[in-house]
């Protein structure tokens, strides 16, 4: 079945459902024009300055066409065929109880190690049936609070503190950077707003699953992480789980910005809905993450765990425009069955003893097609600026691809950039002596690619790391033998 | 300033109306020629919105100089030479070895074999990243065709291009090469273009047949070479290539290696030292189609004053191609504030059972390096001229045609001389 046929057959499902009611009123028709992102702002209740900000997105979006140089094969996208606007599901839609959950996504739950009362949010059972969260939620809120950090939703952000997002809205990530970028300026349907205030050490990891109103953000997310002078920040994006998600096209935009001395860390896990073994379905993750080291001595760190969608399309970026700034990329990405990735980070060296570090390991099994490309570009100005790249690729069976694009760019000779990469896979060796000492071959594959992303779960905070590990085990299940 | 490029563009069109190469050619060579002239007065000279031309977008550029080219050329030495002036070969020399037969291409076209037909229908050119391609078909007739029979080693053929006031604003050539079964050939290539010159070579190597190629490019200021050199090789054939890179112009050498055939082997070396205005780019697209394929590209670059150079290597292992290994080194120094790098080394792998990997650097010459050498009594410019002159060397050293080595070595070593 395409994705347009998919997304149609949603589309009719909430026809038939009544979705178009006066209970359920908030819901605009599939199409996409002004009145389109005029309703979407109204019903955000925005400022005017960002309406005409979403509309002068659109009109720069109707200007550009959509891009195909990645390595990947993308059906047709009916722009008009999709709903821009479709508010969280009410209570009496979602499943009453875990009993009315699908047992299969249960056992994965019960594989990652869940625990109970998240699993039911996860899930979608209607949030006044979850017992803990909220208040967790609550406690982090206040004691942020007490820190000065500022992190709610970016609709609330927009009425609260309009200030702040006027400044940095867009100056990462121009409306007109790419496709998929304007699309989500026009339309974007809500996300994350942090500030951390001047030498401010965020008291705990910032993460969109314990924020409140958080778990439907919809496809196009905003997010805006702002670092003042001298401050820190940890921010955890996505679930090792696997979320209930009906939308088929994704296009995020994340922005950050470290101002002088400042650092963020930015890590990512998404398992989003892969399509199934024959590939059909499934999400397309169309991202663009870019961190902007605006003062000097800042460091932005994006650390990625990639295991779901049909297709992933995301560069997580780093301007080092300050001088002695650090940009780092840490990445694995899995695919499976028929699932694509490309992906890999920018550095862009402009200030003075920059330094950079990419280490990418991309992992490929069935029929799934893997690419790292990466773009290291040392401006005239960048004295001594540093690279190092390492994008590593694993292949499982004889049906997969793997693939590296890096693209270096050096102006100045003081620079000193260094890009390896290797492509191996699971040696028979490795696995035989596995099984001599009474391993079996499934645990034996995942010992060998735990080892393998070690570098990468490294970087990851600690209880992200195990899960992450778990994650990979179970998607990489049945790849072998 | 030179006149804009959009006039080349012009004024090729106008050459192209102006003297048809179609005189005497067979009827499917002039509907390949009418066809490609159509398509390059469609999409004009690469830009840089084509990914393959990006970092050398031919259109605009400063047109090309308008030189001649210095007489001297690379001593052939036992070998037989053949000059090409504005990309017209002159005279054949007699007394080939037997098994060797080396004719023009009009010759061969009056002829107009079968496998020429289908080698010179076989470069896709729709493309507009393929329009010097579709150039060089509007303009057939100037070039070679050499075909060595089984068994016979022909021997060192050296081809000297050059240019004299009369030539075209831009001469297109063709070089086709035909190895039958356990043939070898050493092509040693001397080119000095003063103006611009668009090669295509086409190379098809039978089972156990071995084609050293070792290319030496020394255009003058302002001149363009575009080569593009495609390879197909049968089981356990050896493809060994060498470039040596030190002209004040612009080069664009594009390589494309099908290894179609068990236990083939393709090895891909290059130095290039752009200096004053100079750029050159490089593409190499290395196709494992069959099991058991070798595959090698080791490039060393140095970079002074305005000198640009991009390395594009590409390595692709199909489904099925189970036992290939592929290497891929790009090293580059870059010496001067203006001088820039733009290094891509791909790899597209469909295949589980290969060993695959690249690697690319970008950096200075090392201040210890050069420290120890002057704290030995060497002279700083000495010394950085030592270690500049090693870095390169370790690619042309490589070299497996004695002859081509040697003049090679030598020509880098003056070079180095003028830019220490």
């Amino acid at each position: 079945m395409s994705s347009t046929e998919t997304v149609e057959r949603h589309l009719q499902g909430r026809y038939k459902h009544g979705f178009f009611t006066d209970i359920e009123a908030d819901a605009l028709p599939p199409g996409l024009n002004e009145d389109v992102i005029r309703a979407i702002s109204a019903r955000k209740r925005e400022p005017e300055w960002l309406l005409e900000w979403r509309l002068r997105a659109y009109r720069k979006f109707l200007k550009m066409t959509e891009p195909h140089w990645a390595h990947l094969d993308i059906e047709p996208i009916d722009f008009q065929a999709i709903s821009y606007y479709s508010a969280p599901k009410s209570d009496k839609d979602r499943p009453k109880s875990l009993d009315e959950v699908d047992p299969k996504l249960l056992e994965t739950y019960d594989k990652l190690g869940v625990p109970l009362h998240e699993r039911a949010k996860l899930a979608g059972v209607a949030v006044d049936a979850v017992f803990d969260s909220v208040s967790v939620g609550t406690t982090f809120k206040k004691e942020l609070e007490k820190a000065g950090v500022i992190f709610c939703s970016f609709a609330e952000a927009a009425r609260e503190h309009p200030e702040l997002v006027r400044k940095y809205l867009g100056t990462v990530v121009p409306q007109h950077d790419n496709y998929f970028a304007a699309l989500n300026s026009a339309v974007f349907s809500d996300g994350s707003f942090v500030y951390v205030p001047k030498g401010v050490r965020c008291p705990m990891e910032l993460s969109t699953y314990f924020r409140i109103n958080a778990a439907e953000t919809g496809q196009f997310e905003r997010t805006l992480v702002i670092a003042d002078e001298g401050s820190y920040v940890s921010y955890l994006e996505g679930c090792t789980a696997p979320m209930r998600d009906e939308n088929q096209l994704h296009a995020a935009v994340v922005e950050l910005v470290a101002l002088e001395g400042a650092e963020i860390k930015y890590s990512t896990v998404q398992n989003w809905y892969p399509g199934d073994e024959e590939g059909k379905g499934g999400i397309y993750n169309f991202v663009t993450k870019r961190g902007d080291c605006r003062g000097d001595r800042s460091r932005i760190s994006w650390t990625q765990v990639e295991t779901g969608s049909a297709i992933t399309w995301k560069y997580p970026s780093c301007v080092l425009r300050g001088d002695d700034t650090v940009g780092e990329f840490y990445s694995v990405a899995l695919t499976n069955n028929y699932q694509q990735a490309d992906t890999g980070t920018k550095m862009i060296h402009l200030g003075k003893n920059t330094r950079s570090k990419i280490i990418s390991k991309g992992i490929s099994a069935g029929h799934g097609q893997n690419a790292y490309r990466g773009l290291v570009k040392v401006g005239k100005q960048a004295e001594n600026a540093r690279n190092f790249t390492q994008c590593d690729s694993m292949l499982i069976g004889k049906r997969c691809g793997a693939h590296t694009f890096p693209y270096i760019e050096v102006q100045n000779p003081t620079a000193k950039v260094e890009h390896e990469a290797t492509t191996s896979r699971i040696g028979e060796d490795q696995l035989f002596y596995c099984l001599q000492r009474g391993i079996g071959e499934e645990d034996a594959v995942s010992m060998i690619v735990d080892g393998f992303c070690k570098q990468v779960f490294r970087e990851l905070p600690m209880e992200f790391a195990v899960e992450a590990k778990a994650l990979l085990e179970i998607s990489l299940e049945g790849a072998v033998g | 300033m030179n006149a804009p490029a959009t006039t080349l563009a012009q004024r090729i069109g106008e050459q192209l109306a102006r003297e048809p190469a179609e005189n005497g050619l067979p009827r499917w060579a002039r509907e390949l020629a009418a066809r490609d002239r159509a398509r390059f007065l469609d999409h004009g000279l690469p830009h840089r919105r084509l990914e393959a031309w990006k970092y050398t977008p031919l259109d605009a550029r400063p047109a090309p100089g308008e030189a001649q080219s210095p007489v001297d050329g690379f001593d052939a030495g036992e070998g037989v030479l053949v000059r090409l002036v504005n990309g017209a070969p002159q005279e054949l020399p007699a007394g080939l070895p037997e098994g060797v037969r080396l004719r023009t291409i009009a010759d061969e076209l009056a002829e107009a074999p079968e496998d020429l037909r289908a080698a010179l229908e076989s470069i896709d050119t729709e493309s507009p990243a393929d329009v010097m391609t579709a150039l060089n078909n509007a303009d057939l007739g100037g070039g070679l065709v050499l075909r060595v029979a089984r068994d016979v080693d022909a021997g060192q053929l050296v081809l000297c291009w050059r240019d004299t006031a009369q030539a075209p604003a831009l001469a297109n050539a063709r070089v086709l090469v035909w190895l039958e079964e356990g043939a070898r050939l050493d092509l040693v290539e001397d080119f000095a273009p003063g103006r611009a010159l668009n090669v295509v070579q086409q190379f098809h190597l039978a089972p156990g047949s071995r084609l050293r190629h070792a290319r030496l490019q020394a255009g003058l200021d302002a001149s363009w070479l575009v080569t593009r050199t495609e390879v197909s090789q049968a089981g356990h054939s050896v493809f060994e290539q060498a470039s040596l890179d030190i002209g004040d112009g612009l080069a664009r050498h594009d390589l494309g290696v099908r290894l179609a055939g068990s236990g083939a082997a393709c090895t891909a070396l290059g130095a290039y030292l752009p200096g004053g205005e100079a750029h050159v780019d490089h593409h190499l697209d290395v196709r494992h189609e069959a099991t058991d394929c070798h595959s090698t590209q080791t490039f060393r670059g140095v970079l002074q004053d305005r000198g640009r150079a991009v390395f594009n290597g590409r390595v692709h292992v199909l489904p099925g191609a189970d036992g290939s290994e592929a290497h891929q080194s790009n090293k580059n120094l870059l010496l001067s504030h203006d001088a820039e790098v733009d290094t891509k080394p791909e790899l597209v792998i469909e295949a589980d059972e290969v060993v695959a990997s690249h690697g690319a650097t970008v950096g200075a010459l090392d201040d210890k390096a050069v420290f120890y050498l002057r704290s030995r009594g060497i002279g700083e410019p000495e010394a950085r001229r030592m270690l500049t002159g090693a870095f390169c060397r370790e690619v042309i050293e490589a070299i497996g045609i004695d002859a081509a080595r040697d003049a090679f070595l030598a020509r880098l070593e003056s070079h180095l001389e003028v830019r220490p």
